[in-house]
């Protein structure tokens, strides 16, 4: 076991090789530009393939490409970077083929900022690109957290053959933290729908997400939607810190999910009932903890960085049958501390529903 | 070992060079002279010194890095002014670089400076940091800065630090790397840095050696910054 003080960006790359990724594709952009660095370095020393392709649209073909073949590939970028492959993530998702797209997200809209921003949310979780999909979209909360959940993220997208997004942010890929990296795993190209040839096999595999004879695309639909069900019954994963006696619940997660829990410790050291929900997952949606909470008379405070995005499957998931509050910082700014507790202190004082 | 007016800090991306010249500055600052800080990162635009211009100006250090106004944007663009400390021969500068040898490149054009003026060169190490485990990874750090500098180390700074996992053994066992990787430079250690949660009795500090720097930290993240009252730039 090696412990190391790794950026974020660092760690999440260093995380995908362990995982067995031996091809990046990508376009440089702020904050995410460690992990192609990083990659650039690491990828010779372990036969992969490092490339800088000449624009975001061009790298998530090559992913379509790579992923297609069977290999463990991933792309990062940065928000407008991230808008800019949305097409390519579209067709990936229709096409079925397994990669990981990494969004260290920076301040919208247009070309922002460099700040830190959880305002792709709905871009992330919702589509982003065109038709009914999803991405399977895990929001790491710690260096250590890179690591592992791009392992994950890597298991999941062949398991259901469907990309994955990490939604990271210009806090969470800066940020050093200490780190337990994994050992190095052998995994296999070797995938029974790749396209690497027929191998005697009678028919050829097609990668492709067209669906224009007959009722092939309703079809390719259904296949789809039934898929996402095996997703949301199986892989919805959160995080929940003292919420069993807590009267109000924060629900946040990445960099909120950090000044929250900052917030929370005061607070409880002051023997307030307060607890923390942070979803790993941000699709699938942790939906059903939330039902329950709510129906248990828990009141909830939603913490963003946006204007409310999260916020929207947290009133869905509670339905009217419980108080959702809400504390966002538009995009350029991030909530300190202080300002997450004075906001629970004064939720908490005005009492009740 | 007389320090020389201008000091270098140099060292790999993310090795702690800012913590270091930031607490530096303040610690030439109380011991009375003047105090000029240049932050010549144009590597990343994230955890820089400039984000304390102001907090440090009220402690009477002037903080100079790119044009008024651009601090916080990743442009590859520094200030004139940065010449006006050069040339102020009453002032004390600390350099605080970019990281890896590609952010020491940018010391090239004051060059001349350091030739007339003399210079201390540090490098930070924190042999945490992946890549830096082993001495011989130092080196060859330590030899890829010389020369894209065109300037000779001229002290080693042990920076080593698991973050908030700290504690006296990894200090220690950190400690034998950087040790190890100067003796290879033929260079002396001149500061090994502590902070507040570690070392706090004077029995434990004299066990560690000569040389210990106390280093308050700036670089945190939002959720590590509660009651510090340092207002920084965003």
């Amino acid at each position: 076991m090696e412990r190391v003080m790794m950026k974020g960006n660092e760690a999440l790359a260093e995380g995908a090789i362990r995982a067995g990724c031996r091809f990046f594709f990508g376009y440089p952009i702020t904050p995410q530009n460690e992990i192609p660095e990083y990659m650039a370095r690491r990828m010779p020393e372990v036969n992969g393939v490092f490339l800088q392709a000449e624009s975001e649209v061009s790298a998530i073909n090559m992913i379509y490409g790579a992923g297609g073949a069977g290999g463990r590939a991933l792309t990062s970028s940065s928000s407008p970077g991230i808008s800019l492959k949305q097409e390519g993530i579209s067709y990936l998702a229709g096409a079925q083929v397994p990669c990981v797209i990494v969004n260290v997200a920076r301040g919208g809209p247009g070309l922002g900022g460099l700040g830190p921003s959880q305002s792709d949310y709905f871009q992330a979780t919702k589509g982003g690109g065109h038709g009914d999909y999803h991405l399977i979209v895990y929001a790491p909360g710690t260096a250590q957290e890179m690591v592992d959940l791009i392992g994950l993220a890597f298991d999941k997208a062949e398991e259901y053959r469907n990309p994955v997004m990490i939604l990271s942010d210009a806090i969470m890929g800066q940020m050093m933290e200490p780190v337990v990296l994994p050992e190095m795993r052998e995994v296999t190209a070797d995938q029974p729908w790749a396209t690497t040839g027929k191998k005697g096999r009678a028919k050829p595999n097609v990668i492709n997400s067209l669906g224009i004879v007959g009722e092939d695309l309703e079809r390719i639909n259904i296949e789809l939607q039934e898929k996402y069900k095996k997703i949301v019954d199986n892989e919805i994963r959160y995080e929940a810190d003292g919420i069993d006696d807590a009267d109000l619940i924060v629900v946040a997660y990445g960099t909120t999910s950090r000044v929250a829990r900052s917030a929370l410790n005061m607070l409880r050291a002051e023997g307030k009932k307060v607890g923390l929900l942070r979803p790993i997952t941000l699709w699938p949606f942790p939906k059903p903890i939330l039902s329950e909470l709510a129906a248990e008379g828990k009141r909830f405070l939603v913490v963003e960085m946006s204007v409310g995005q999260l916020v929207e499957d947290v009133i869905l998931a509670v339905n009217d049958r419980a108080k959702v509050d809400f504390f966002g910082k538009l995009n350029g700014s991030v909530p300190t501390v202080r300002e997450v507790y004075n906001e629970i202190n004064a939720l908490l004082q005005k009492g009740g529903a | 070992m007389q320090a020389k007016r201008i000091t270098i800090i140099t060292g790999a991306f993310g090795s702690g060079k800012t913590e270091v010249a930031v607490n530096y500055a303040q610690e030439l600052k109380r011991s009375g002279q003047n105090v000029g800080l240049i932050d010549l990162d144009i590597v990343n635009p994230y955890f820089r010194s400039r984000e304390l211009t102001d907090f440090l100006k009220q402690q009477g250090i002037e903080v100079v890095s790119t044009q008024p106004g651009l601090e916080m944007a990743d442009l590859p663009a520094l200030s004139p002014r940065i010449f006006a400390f050069l040339q102020n021969e009453e002032l004390r500068v600390v350099f605080d670089v970019g990281g890896d040898p590609v952010g020491a490149r940018t010391l090239g054009r004051f060059e001349p400076y350091f030739r007339t003026n003399g210079y201390d060169l540090w490098l930070v190490v924190n042999p945490y940091r992946p890549g830096y485990s082993a001495p011989e990874q130092i080196t060859k750090l330590a030899r890829k800065i010389e020369a894209a500098t065109q300037l000779r180390l001229t002290e080693v700074v042990d920076n080593a630090n698991l973050g908030r996992q700290t504690d006296q053994q990894t200090r220690a066992e950190g400690a034998k790397v950087v040790a190890a990787a100067a003796r290879m430079l033929n260079l002396p250690v001149v500061l090994k840095t502590y902070t507040a949660k570690e070392l706090r009795g004077a029995e434990e500090r004299e066990q560690a050696g000569n040389n210990l720097f106390y280093l308050q930290l700036f670089m945190l993240p939002p959720w590590e910054e509660v009651e510090s009252g340092v207002q920084k730039q965003n």
